[in-house]
């Protein structure tokens, strides 16, 4: 048995300072939004500090916890996970906002299974690549990747069909690293990913915002009054902040010209009110936290903490780049919050649950 | 736990496994950089298209009107302060329920006019139910401080309420004919308030201030930046308003007891041509102009023209004097109450007889056909020039608004009986004020200053230099203006204008009966008459200079027994508030406790007039 340690605090100071950073910032950019329409400036902020607050309470469960036990109930994590899904489009208990299903509403709190689902799907995939390891069926196709492939195909169109592309999307990157990690053969994950791409264009072709959203990406001055305006609004946040930026709170753009200044777009206003300084800040803590996440996955003691670590780190990178990536207008608007920082009660609660856990593998490290 | 220490073996050897989750990691890490990278590009490498939006979008202006600067009298009592009020609008996007809010507002606000309230109501809810996307309805502008602490209280929502400055005469009807008012966006209407709008307001200050995407501003500058930006500037008039006062309660009571359409009553300082006073009848009170009936509002005393009448005659007597055609005791022959001038016979007023008199007695008894005489020495041209130089048919350059310059025609268009008519203030027109003027020069040795109402203004409180300087020009000499005096003083001693007496003082007057124009008959009316009285005083040393006229007094009309008494009572009280030493030959024993007791009483009827 290795010896009990103390967990990684880089890991766990990234975090908090990330959560931190995010209440200031989410006041920042709401609180002119939340006194128009809830004649409450606070609004939001109240709710993310009462979520953060769960959070701090979750993330400390997870980390006393001995991650091993996870192991043991993956299966049933996958099929809760799965069913919450499925629960989503019941008329009793989902919940439709703004056309999408992707709520559960239990009267006194609602949250998106989806969020639950990432780290739902990487306990159990973590738990299911180290046991065909442990058995030699990794690099096999019949006994050790179809079986993984199909329960990511399953959740995937769960969460497709809400319709959360963007979270959809992160899900089957973040298992698809996993499997590679782990040592699925790349020519079956290559082979799966050519039969699935003429299927996700096709989804993206049919629906009219999606492809607007991706030619506005290509161009978005082509459009400049619709489907161009948000990402060139973010691009004048990001041009207004220079080295340290307007000032904490004295931004424009959250004024109603960029659209979801405090969730998707919360990046754009951190870079216009606190500059290259205030992004760079943020660019760094994600970088610091996946090197940490990474080092903890690799110095774990065994092969399912180590594929979980591995897992939750990448989630939130890679979440985080693609976020970042969208308000820069790298790649097209995919509807995804940055991890920590945006509005989101379950989110950010799944976030510190997930970091909770990468601390206690930390713990665990060799 | 054996299946545990195998996959600790198998982690520590397996050198690939390690190998792919660092790779992982390297990818993300460029990700994350060049994403520092993008940020950098994006922050200080714009596209020029970005920064015109961004130039364009977030800053903007927002007009302020800035309150209007205070008018003072001459002793720097409020004629005219701008105070802070709240109007209240509708944002229809916020309010819940319309009727309710609509009936719950014009309650406060019409709590006693049930028509009116449904009126407002309806016409509310229909501006409402139109501009449905509109974020912004008036719902009444400058409310009492009554009604918004009670629309506060009902905490309505939907319902806001904008600072607005509004305008306020604390002296209430007082000067007002000088002051004017201001309309709902504080423009000058009439009056001072009209003329001054450039020096005074309404000006609208542009601040530039961060707008949200709707175009709303966002903050608003502060009420310092306002104050250094705004510079108020302030008036001074020249206007005494216990003199003003004084005037308009003696004019009033005549008017009120003679049964007069209206009057008017101008006192000016003699030596610099300052209006101390200018009282008209019947009055209003700005603070609710709207009450009135929009002719009430215009200063009669510029912009109408009057025959004047006898008073006329001193100034064509000057003249005559001024070319030493005569002497004060040249003998005149008055024709014995008859003179025909090409076929038209005039006639002496109230069919008095006069054989010979002398040209100071012309002045004293007010002959007509006297001063006919004296103007066909004079001849058309002479007489035409030195009206002129008096000021008539001209403007005064007055400052208040419409002056009017009076009809003076041309010695062109004059006919045969034009130049007797003129003589006794017939077939010319002028207007209170030129007439004054005119008067005023010999009050002031010969010099005819052009009159004004605005002493001196104000920025920040310290009077502006470079203001202009009130220029005079020499109409007749000292010794013609030592003789008009001796003259008019008998009047007040001997003649028509007894009652035109001032105690303690000596008193140079002439009065004025002028038969008014039948606007039906388009002839001199028999019973229609403007009575009036003007001189000034001390005589020997002229510190007032005062004029009154009183317009269709029924009954008696006589210029002397109408406005004399006015003209005595605005003097007597006068003299006291400026102190101006008795200097009279006789001393008379004053009854102040008359005048007192009557101002006192209308004091009191000041107070109970309202706003």
């Amino acid at each position: 048995m290795p010896v009990k340690r103390h967990p990684d605090y880089i890991i766990i100071g990234c975090a908090g300072a990330l959560v931190l950073f995010g209440l200031v910032m989410i006041f920042s950019s709401s609180a002119v939004l939340a006194g128009e329409r809830f004649n409450d400036t606070y609004y939001f902020l109240k709710r993310q500090a009462i979520w953060s607050v769960i959070g701090v309470v979750v993330m400390i469960v997870t980390m006393r916890i001995d991650y091993r036990i996870l192991s043991r109930y993956s299966a049933l994590i996958y099929w809760v996970t799965v069913a919450f899904l499925i629960l989503v489009f019941s008329n009793s208990l989902g919940r439709e906002i703004n056309g999408a299903q992707r709520w559960i509403s239990l009267g006194f709190v609602s949250f998106q299974p989806s969020e639950f689902a990432k780290l739902g799907l990487i306990i159990f995939f973590a738990s299911l690549l180290a046991k065909k390891e442990h058995e030699g069926k990794l690099t096999d196709f019949k006994l050790g990747f179809l079986p993984l492939i199909g329960s990511l195909a399953l959740v995937f169109s769960l969460i497709q069909v809400q319709p959360d592309l963007g979270t959809a999307v992160i899900i089957g990157l973040v298992s698809m690293i996993m499997f590679l990690v782990a040592g699925v053969r790349f020519t079956h994950l290559l082979c799966t990913v050519l039969i699935a791409m003429p299927i996700l264009v096709t989804a993206v072709y049919n629906v009219g915002y999606r492809r607007k959203r991706i030619l506005s990406f290509l161009d978005p001055w082509e459009d400049a009054a619709n489907s161009g305006y948000q990402i060139i609004q973010s691009f004048v946040a990001l041009s207004r902040g220079g080295y340290f930026g307007e000032g904490l709170g004295a931004g424009h753009q959250k004024l109603f010209f960029l659209p979801e200044p405090h969730t998707d777009f919360i990046f754009s206003i951190v870079a216009e009110e606190l500059g290259l300084a205030g992004g760079t800040l943020i660019l760094f803590l994600f970088a610091m936290l996946t090197i940490r996440g990474v080092r903890a996955g690799l110095k774990a003691p065994d092969r399912f903490g180590s594929l979980l670590a591995l897992g939750i780190t990448f989630c939130i990178a890679l979440q985080a780049a693609v976020n970042i990536s969208v308000t820069m207008g790298v790649v097209p608007t995919k509807g995804l919050p940055l991890p920590f920082i945006s509005l989101g009660g379950s989110a950010l609660v799944m976030w510190m649950a997930s970091v909770g856990l990468l601390a206690n593998v930390s713990e665990h490290s060799a | 736990m054996r299946k545990n220490k195998i996959t600790e073996t198998q982690v520590s050897k397996d050198h690939w496994y390690r190998f792919r989750a660092l790779f992982a990691l390297f990818i993300l890490l460029i990700w994350f950089s060049a994403l520092g990278g993008r940020l950098v590009q994006l922050s200080f490498f714009t596209d020029e298209r970005v920064e015109r939006y961004s130039k364009r979008q977030g800053a903007g202006d927002v007009k302020i009107h800035l309150p209007r600067g205070i008018i003072y009298d001459r002793n720097m009592n409020e004629l005219a302060v701008s105070i802070k009020t709240h109007s209240v609008y509708l944002d229809p996007a916020k309010v819940k329920d319309i009727e309710k809010t609509v009936t719950a507002l014009t309650k406060i606000l019409e709590p006693s006019d049930v028509k009116a309230r449904h009126k407002k109501e309806e016409r509310l809810i229909n501006t409402v139910q139109r501009k449905r996307n509109r974020r912004f309805v008036w719902v009444k502008r400058k409310i009492d401080p009554a009604h918004y602490t009670k629309i506060k209280a009902a905490n309505l929502k939907g319902v806001g309420f904008v600072k607005e400055s509004r305008r306020y005469y604390p002296k209430r009807d007082v000067a007002a004919r000088i002051v004017g008012f201001c309309g709902i966006d504080n423009q000058g209407l009439h009056g001072l308030e009209v003329y001054y709008d450039d020096v005074i307001g309404p000006r609208t200050s542009k601040f530039n201030v961060l707008k949200d995407a709707l175009g709303r501003p966002v903050s608003m500058p502060d009420a310092m930046t306002i104050a250094e930006e705004s510079e108020p500037v302030d008036l001074v008039t020249t206007v005494d308003e216990r003199i003003q006062y004084v005037a308009e309660k003696a004019l009033e009571r005549k008017v009120t007891q003679v049964g007069a359409k209206g009057g008017i009553a101008i006192v000016m300082e003699s030596a610099t041509g300052q209006v101390l006073a200018m009282a008209e009848q019947p009055k209003f009170n700005p603070n609710s102009y709207k009450k009135y009936k929009k002719g009430m509002y215009k200063s009669t005393s510029v912009t109408n023209a009057v025959e004047p009448g006898s008073t006329f005659k001193v100034f064509v007597t000057a003249a005559a004097l001024e070319e030493r055609l005569f002497k004060p005791y040249s003998v005149v022959n008055c024709e014995n109450g008859k003179y025909r001038v090409a076929g038209h016979v005039f006639k002496e007023a109230n069919y008095q007889r006069h054989k010979d008199l002398t040209v100071a007695e012309i002045i004293q008894k007010s002959s007509n056909i006297g001063a006919i005489k004296i103007a066909e020495a004079l001849g058309e041209d002479r007489l035409m020039k030195y009206l002129k130089k008096f000021g008539f048919g001209s403007k005064s350059g007055v400052d208040l608004p419409g002056e009017n310059s009076g009809l003076l025609q041309p010695v062109s268009a004059w006919s045969k009986t034009t130049l007797p008519s003129i003589s006794f203030g017939q077939e010319v027109g002028v207007t209170p004020l030129q007439l004054i003027v005119g008067l005023n020069v010999f009050a002031n040795d010969g010099y005819k200053v052009k009159p004004h109402f605005v002493k001196t203004l104000l920025r920040n409180e310290k009077p502006i230099p470079n203001q202009p300087v009130i220029s005079a020009t020499k109409v007749v000499s000292g010794a013609t203006v030592a003789q008009i005096r001796e003259m008019m003083t008998n009047v007040v001693k001997n003649g028509t204008g007894k009652r035109g007496a001032v105690p303690g003082f000596e008193v140079a007057g002439k009065t004025g009966t002028a038969q008014k124009i039948d606007p039906a008959t388009r002839a001199y009316s028999k019973d229609k008459f403007l009575s009036s009285f003007f001189g000034f005083f001390p005589a020997e040393n002229p510190k007032l200079t005062i004029l009154v006229m009183i317009d269709e007094p029924v009954g008696l009309a006589w210029g002397g027994h109408i406005a004399g008494p006015v003209f005595a009572e605005i003097a007597a009280r006068a003299s006291r508030i400026l102190r101006i030493p008795p200097s009279g030959s006789e001393v008379y024993e004053v009854d102040w406790r008359r005048i007192e007791e009557a101002a006192s009483k209308s004091r009191g009827d000041y107070k109970t007039s309202g706003i």
